[in-house]
């Protein structure tokens, strides 16, 4: 990795090209881990193998095998589907909506971030499958001229949902993907044998002349521009899966901002949860310094403020419209058997994140972490008391039934993360975790970004 | 090489199994049709043969519905006096106890390690043969007896005859369900040793003793029938006409407007308190006035003030009570069940009869003079002795036929121990059972829908029993087999013109019933006429019957229990769903909840909430129920539903051996009773200890279908009008008075018009509806049973049923609230409303759009249609389902052999992952429209049937056209009392409820 007095490579006294190849050295010495990469790796394939086992069982023996039942048919497969939706939120965030505002920091997480996305769709895609009673028919969802003469139904909120997701992940895609090609340009500099043919492919020929770099500023500025609006698309329409509903606690016009709000939120505190552990293995605290961080924490700061404000004014419908089934169901969580979850889900979104007005607070690397993961807690449990919990709690008093997940669906749950952390670690292996070229423009541009770019301290 | 005719007969033969097998969901079988097509079927087409219910001693009329052979529902047959085409939940579950999968295979022998052994027919008539030979060929008298289930007509002809001629006069039938106490009460207050026939269509106000008509006493579908027409008849202004006294609120008691919660043997007190007030008040009828003087002198201790103590019930009830009871004329009163089982029970039983007498009920709605099938039981007193020569060995073949005395006599009584000094015992059952395990030789009788018979349940009703299918195993009509051992005996074979029962039972009507009711007729014509109407039936005249002094007859002092002092007096009841035990291996009636407690698959000991805290015991706590003669282990249930001081246990589960469905379930409170018999009567005591209740510390869950409403104060689907009232009224809303008033124009009209995005649907022909009438629903659940009938549901067991992924269609939802007896009056108004929640066929589904692929829709007839195979299983439309009436497939059905045979072919056997619900019967629909097709004309209204409406013996549910404006459904939609499950949400569901009638003021206020 880096050399003792390397530090001194990156002051700006230095001739550029000297910088350059510094950050170049540092950020592709990531693709080399060691021991510890390979047992995760292989940690990960062992979680997919156990949940594809399960599945199986799931096939095999019907849905019986989870805890589902009448009148609670959607449970944890869908709340971890919404969960990973809403993880997905915050890579678009940081690289469209923030780039559009020209927030310079972002370009130490944002690949990061964008992987993310990527992954987690690719995660949540998993879910409305895993949970069909036929999946092996999930392609009658589609619709597409077919012999079986029959057509799909667009009044059908889950069709909205396929629609949503499967635009997100391909403009997704193609983002992560574009703002790769300089660096998979970098990579083919670097890099030898069949290793250097496939970079040559997929970096299309980048050579990094000026003219490449304006067509690639404009088009990356015009697909942030096309990604912008579906971060807030997406995670509305996954919302009107329940708001859509006459389910009492689905039922809101709330829901779509609300869940927007927790899909930052929720995406925000997976992003802090991956990149802090990630940027202490690569040694990349340089590059993503602890003001890259509070950043972040900041932005957890406000959509943790949202969702509390949404979480406040749902209870505020319930009383307000003394419609008696919607006041049920929060009587439920706020006192009832849903109780325990409620509240975890209130420290963990809502009380946590407070921390967050404390500076010193946002600074410490330790806290952030352990927050981060209480808010990953926090929104899975958000998701199950809406799912769960008002499924349980309907109209009619005597259907009334608890749910609580069985082995299978935990299985699945667990091999779903491992799913997920397993992209993320052929990505950080073979890919650059953060953005070479942003993070020399930034240099270049000299703009405050770059003072977090170069060590503490610097002058 | 092979010809074409073999060819053709063995695709003709693996055709056939082939059809058979057809209904395994997951394979592809070739269809091949009959080669030689059988006469009188039809592919496709059903066939209904009239036959008889023999599940319990009621005998409803029923049609057997066939397809290609096999027997798939069973119907009541409308020409048939007793049901008029309804069946109760045991009647239509009774397809389930001919496919049973336990059902015996063939003759069982016990070998000499004492293990029961298949053989053959021929081997064992041939022992039977030989020990007979014997018992005849020595002469010796009264060494074989029968004991067996009630028989009249050919079969009781043959079995008497059959027995004479072994020199036996010992043929004993038995029911464990017996009336002694009350054909001794008419022997002592009438001379006549009979049931009395009851008219409660003509009542105008019922009282009843403890007889739970609705459920199992007498002929419940008959009675439940007469029960709403008088029911109907009652004025709106003061719609409590039924007062129903006992301990436990049974479902009859909850179908009361007012229940009595009384102390055991307070009973009589009570009946005669009300003479006492009727002759006070000077209501009493003329024609009794020649006996008021023992009559007065009878009652004299008991005015209302004197009894109030024992009774609870405040003396201005007492009077408001005879008051109404004499001038309703004419009223009734009826007493029975679980209150005419102690001591008392004659005494209480000649109460009620002069409680009838002096407000003038008789020849009006208590008749005599129309005898009972039941009249021929056995006394408790016979079966005893019986049992006392067994221990003699005074018996040498004991013949057990269709009973399970081993399980249902009181077990102190010393039956079980006396079968094993009989040397031969010789069982027809056709299921193992307690008794078959003590047996040396099982052989099995055919089902009832197997084999030819008949049966009287009461004068003038003749019905005849037809065999609608070859039988499912290798079992032989019991018929068959006394006449073919006669045949082989020395001796007897010429005392029997006939060898075969269909033969005999030809002969039978030819000579005893056409040759005396219709001897102009030929054979040939009458014959024919029988068959299609199900059986002989002629309107019988009553007697008249003069009341006699029986003063001295009555035993007025209390009734005792034995037990400790500080003990629950134990109270056991008949089984709604199992009858006598019966019908315990039958998986729909073990699936179905109990009507009362919604418990299923289970046995328990209800405890009162009070007593439960009193003794620190839960819901689910096992206890050990301990009385002098025996105890028991049991979880409790807290019901609310009792007497203090009471805990009562339902006979019927607690079986033993080897019965899937049933064994391991609870416990036989049969252990508990005393083996002695009533003073009068010698009838059993079923209520006669005091039991301890001991907590084992083992915990044991009991599933209910439904939560318990108390657990929550709303109880959405009775009335619509939640969003108008605070929260605290929300439990029970007024139901008739404000829907008369117009108050009830709620939610939709009373806020704003409703508002639908999309136009509404079109039904160009019809649009099926359908109406049920909350008051006339009982919550008997015959219509449940039913549905699991026609539409292939599955069963799931117990674990899933807890699970909440129970299949079934239709549920009766139980909204049951037991307030605390009232201080001014001693009743409780039971506040009990039993919803049948089925799927609404939603003009505005909620289901319809989420779905993503078009499983379900609209269609053009107004059904709410859910294709099965284009199901992908997202569930969305059952979370939007408000009713929660849509039933996911959680797993793939499973029909053990030979269940499947029961399947009917019209209607798909759903797949794991696809989700299911009422059709309306869509099968039956799409069958009336052909039969109007073929036999063209219009459909017309009533044309078609769905199966719950079909066999309600309340006759709550109504299906008809809201299309057409004439049809009945139309007009009586239209009601004042109905109202849709939550209207507010605008689904426009095309079920219409209408509400129950139930008394607003006290009952005691004029």
């Amino acid at each position: 990795m880096s050399s003792p007095d390397a530090s001194h490579e990156l002051s700006p006294r230095l001739p550029t090209t000297t910088r350059f190849g510094r950050v170049n050295r540092d950020i592709l010495g990531t693709l080399h881990p060691g021991r510890l990469y390979f047992a995760a790796l292989a940690l990960c394939l062992l979680g997919i193998g156990w949940g594809v086992w399960s599945w199986t069982q799931q096939v095999n023996s019907g849905l019986a095998v989870t805890g589902l039942h009448n009148p609670v048919m959607w449970g944890a497969y869908i709340t971890t589907f919404v969960f990973w939706v809403g993880i997905a939120h915050s890579g678009t965030l940081i690289s469209a909506i923030l780039f559009l505002f020209r927030a310079r920091w972002r370009a130490a997480i944002s690949r990061a971030a964008e992987a993310m996305t990527v992954f987690a769709v690719m995660t949540a895609g998993l879910f409305p499958i895993i949970h069909l009673g036929r999946p092996w028919l999930f392609y009658w969802l589609i619709p597409y001229p077919n012999q079986r003469g029959l057509w799909v139904n667009f009044r059908s909120p889950l069709l909205w949902d396929m629609f949503a997701i499967g635009t997100y992940f391909t403009v997704s895609v193609l983002f992560f993907y574009l703002g790769l090609v300089p660096d998979l340009a970098v990579l083919r500099d670097n890099s030898t044998g069949w290793k250097r043919r496939i970079f040559s492919v997929v970096s299309l020929g980048w050579s990094g002349s000026t003219r490449e770099w304006k067509h690639f500023n404009s088009s990356y500025l015009f697909m942030a521009a096309l990604a912008t609006p579906l971060v807030i698309s997406v995670h509305s329409v996954v919302s009107w899966d329940f708001a859509v509903a006459i389910v009492p606690g689905w039922h809101s016009t709330l829901f779509a901002p609300y869940f927007v709000a927790g899909a930052i939120f929720s995406g925000l505190g997976m992003v802090l949860t991956l990149i802090i552990p990630a940027r202490k293995i690569l040694h990349l605290e340089e590059y993503i310094t602890s003001s890259h961080l509070e950043n972040v924490a900041k932005l957890i700061l406000f959509t943790s403020l949202i969702v509390t404000y949404s979480y406040l004014i749902e209870f505020f419908f319930a009383w307000y419209s003394e419609n008696p089934y919607e006041q049920t169901v929060f009587m439920s969580r706020a006192v009832g058997d849903y109780a325990p979850l409620f509240w975890l889900m209130v420290v963990c979104n809502c009380l946590a994140p407070m921390l967050f007005f404390i500076p010193s607070a946002r600074r410490n690397i330790a806290l952030l972490f352990v927050i981060s993961l209480l808010i990953n807690v926090g929104m899975w449990t958000e998701r199950f008391v809406i799912i769960a919990g008002s499924l349980a709690r309907q109209f009619d008093v005597t259907t009334w039934r608890d749910y609580g997940p069985s082995w299978v669906e935990w299985s699945i749950l667990l091999g779903s993360l491992c799913w997920f952390l397993f992209w993320f670690l052929l990505f950080i292996r073979h890919l650059p975790a953060i953005p070479i070229a942003e993070v020399k423009e930034a240099m270049l541009h000299g703009s405050p970004a770059r003072n977090s770019l170069t060590a503490e301290g610097q002058p | 090489m092979i010809k074409r005719r073999d060819f053709l007969k063995v695709m003709g033969v693996s055709g056939s199994a082939a059809l058979l097998d057809a209904c395994a969901p997951s394979q592809t079988e070739q269809l091949i049709p009959y080669l030689v097509s059988p006469d009188n079927i039809v592919p496709g087409v059903a066939t209904y043969y009239t036959t008889q219910c023999r599940e319990c001693p009621a005998g409803c009329g029923m049609l057997a519905k066939t397809r290609e052979g096999r027997v798939i529902k069973a119907e009541g047959n409308p020409n048939h006096p007793v049901g008029k085409g309804r069946l109760c939940i045991r009647g239509q579950a009774s397809v389930q106890s001919l496919y049973n999968p336990d059902r015996f295979r063939g003759p069982l022998l016990r070998d000499e390690g004492g293990q029961l052994r298949p053989t053959d027919w021929e081997q064992a008539e041939e022992l039977l043969t030989s020990r007979l030979g014997q018992i005849k060929a020595s002469g010796d008298q009264q060494r074989v007896a029968w004991m067996g289930r009630l028989l009249t007509g050919s079969m009781e002809q043959l079995t008497r005859r059959w027995l004479q001629s072994l020199g036996s006069e010992r043929l004993l039938f038995y029911e464990t369900f017996h009336y002694e106490p009350l054909r001794r009460a008419t022997q002592i207050a009438f001379d006549r040793s009979e049931l009395p026939s009851y008219h409660l269509q003509e009542a105008r106000f019922l009282i009843s003793f403890g007889a739970d008509f609705l459920e199992t006493w007498r002929s419940n579908v008959e009675l439940m029938g007469d029960f709403q027409r008088m029911r109907r008849a009652r004025s709106t202004e003061r719609p409590d006409n039924f007062v129903h006294i006992s301990q436990r609120l049974s479902l009859t008691a909850s179908n009361a407007d007012w229940w009595v919660p009384i102390s055991p043997g307070a009973e009589v007190p009570l009946a005669l308190a009300i003479i006492h007030s009727i002759l006070e008040q000077g209501l009493a009828v003329p024609e009794v006035e020649s006996e008021r003087g023992w009559i007065e002198s009878l009652v004299e201790p008991f005015s209302p003030e004197a009894t109030q103590n024992d009774t609870g019930v405040e003396v201005s009830s007492v009077q408001e009570l005879a008051r109404r009871f004499s001038q309703a004329s004419p009223s009734l009163a009826l007493g029975g069940g679980v209150s005419c089982a102690g001591e008392q029970a004659v005494s209480l039983e000649l109460a009620v009869l002069l409680l009838n007498a002096v407000a003038g009920n008789l020849g009006k709605t208590l008749t005599f003079g129309i005898p009972s099938a039941l009249d021929q039981l056995a006394t408790y007193q016979e079966i005893l002795d019986l049992i006392q020569d067994m221990n003699q060995d005074k018996i040498e073949v004991l013949f057990l036929h269709e009973s399970n005395p081993v399980f249902t006599l009181p077990q102190s009584c010393g039956f079980a121990e006396a079968l094993e000094k009989v040397p031969l015992v010789v069982s027809f059952s056709r299921l193992p059972d307690e008794t078959t395990a003590r047996a040396h030789l099982i052989l099995p009788d055919h089902h009832f829908l197997e084999s030819w018979g008949d049966f009287s349940p009461r004068a003038g009703v003749v019905s005849i029993q037809q065999p609608a299918m070859q039988p499912v195993f290798d079992s032989k009509a019991t018929g068959d087999v006394l006449l073919s051992v006669a045949q082989k005996i020395d001796g007897m074979a010429s005392e029997f013109e006939h060898s075969n029962y269909f033969d005999w039972l030809h002969a039978y009507w030819d000579s005893s019933i056409r040759a005396q009711v219709a001897a102009e007729q030929s054979w040939e014509e009458f014959w024919p006429d029988v068959l299609k109407q199900g059986g002989y039936f002629q309107e019988v005249e009553p007697v008249t019957v003069s009341l006699r002094d029986f003063s001295t007859q009555i035993r007025l002092q209390p009734e005792r229990l034995e037990g400790p002092e500080d003990g629950h007096a134990l109270l056991v009841y008949p089984s709604a769903a199992f009858f006598d035990g019966r019908n315990a291996n039958n998986s729909w009636l073990q699936e179905i909840p109990d009507p009362v407690t919604q418990l299923v698959w289970d046995g328990w000991v209800e405890v009162h909430p009070e007593s439960g805290r009193e003794m620190g015991l839960q819901e689910g706590d096992v206890v050990t129920v301990t009385s002098p003669h025996g105890s028991v282990t049991l979880p409790v249930h807290l019901f609310a539903g009792l007497k203090a001081g009471v805990v009562a246990m339902a006979l019927g589960q607690g079986r033993s051996g080897d019965l899937r469905y049933a064994s391991g379930r609870g416990d036989n409170p049969m252990r508990l009773l005393s083996p002695g018999a009533e003073p009068q009567s010698g009838s059993v005591l079923w209520r006669s200890v005091r039991v301890d209740l001991a907590k084992t510390g083992e915990r044991h869950q009991l599933v209910s279908l439904q939560a318990r409403p108390q657990d929550h104060p709303r109880d959405s689907l009775i009335s619509q009008k939640v969003q108008d009232t605070p929260f605290a009224e929300r439990i029970f809303p007024s139901q008739l008075s404000d829907a008369a008033s117009g108050a009830e124009q709620d939610t939709a009209s009373s806020h704003h018009e409703p508002i639908d995005f999309y136009p509404p649907h079109e039904h160009p022909d019809h649009q099926w509806g359908m109406a049920i009438d909350l008051d006339a629903c009982t919550g008997c659940n015959a219509c449940v049973a039913a549905c699991y009938a026609e539409n292939n549901i599955p069963i799931v067991g117990k674990d899933r049923c807890a699970q909440g992924r129970e299949m079934s269609w239709l549920r009766i939802e139980r909204h049951l609230h037991v307030p605390p007896v009232s201080q001014e009056t001693g009743l409780v108004q039971p506040q009990v409303t039993s919803v049948p929640a089925l799927c609404q066929h939603c003009h505005n589904a909620p289901c319809e759009p989420v779905c993503p692929v078009f499983a379900t829709y609209h269609n053009p007839e107004g059904l709410n249609a859910q294709v099965y195979v284009r199901c992908v299983g997202t569930r969305y439309c059952s979370n939007n389902c408000p009713y929660k009436v849509r039933r996911f497939n959680w797993s793939a059905s499973e029909f053990p052999e030979p269940l499947e045979l029961q399947l009917n072919p019209d209607v798909t056997v759903r797949t794991a992952g696809v989700m299911e619900k009422c059709t309306f019967c869509v099968q039956r629909i799409q069958a009336g429209k052909n039969r109007a097709r073929r036999e063209e004309r219009e459909l017309g209204d009533g044309d078609i049937t769905p199966a719950c409406a079909q066999t309600c013996p309340a006759e709550a549910i109504l299906f008809g056209d809201l299309a057409d404006p004439n049809s009945r459904l139309s007009q009586i939609v239209e009601n004042p009392r109905g109202y849709h499950l939550l209207e507010s949400l605008n689904t426009r569901p095309a079920i219409t409820y209408l509400k129950k009638l139930v008394p607003e003021k006290p009952f005691d206020e004029k």
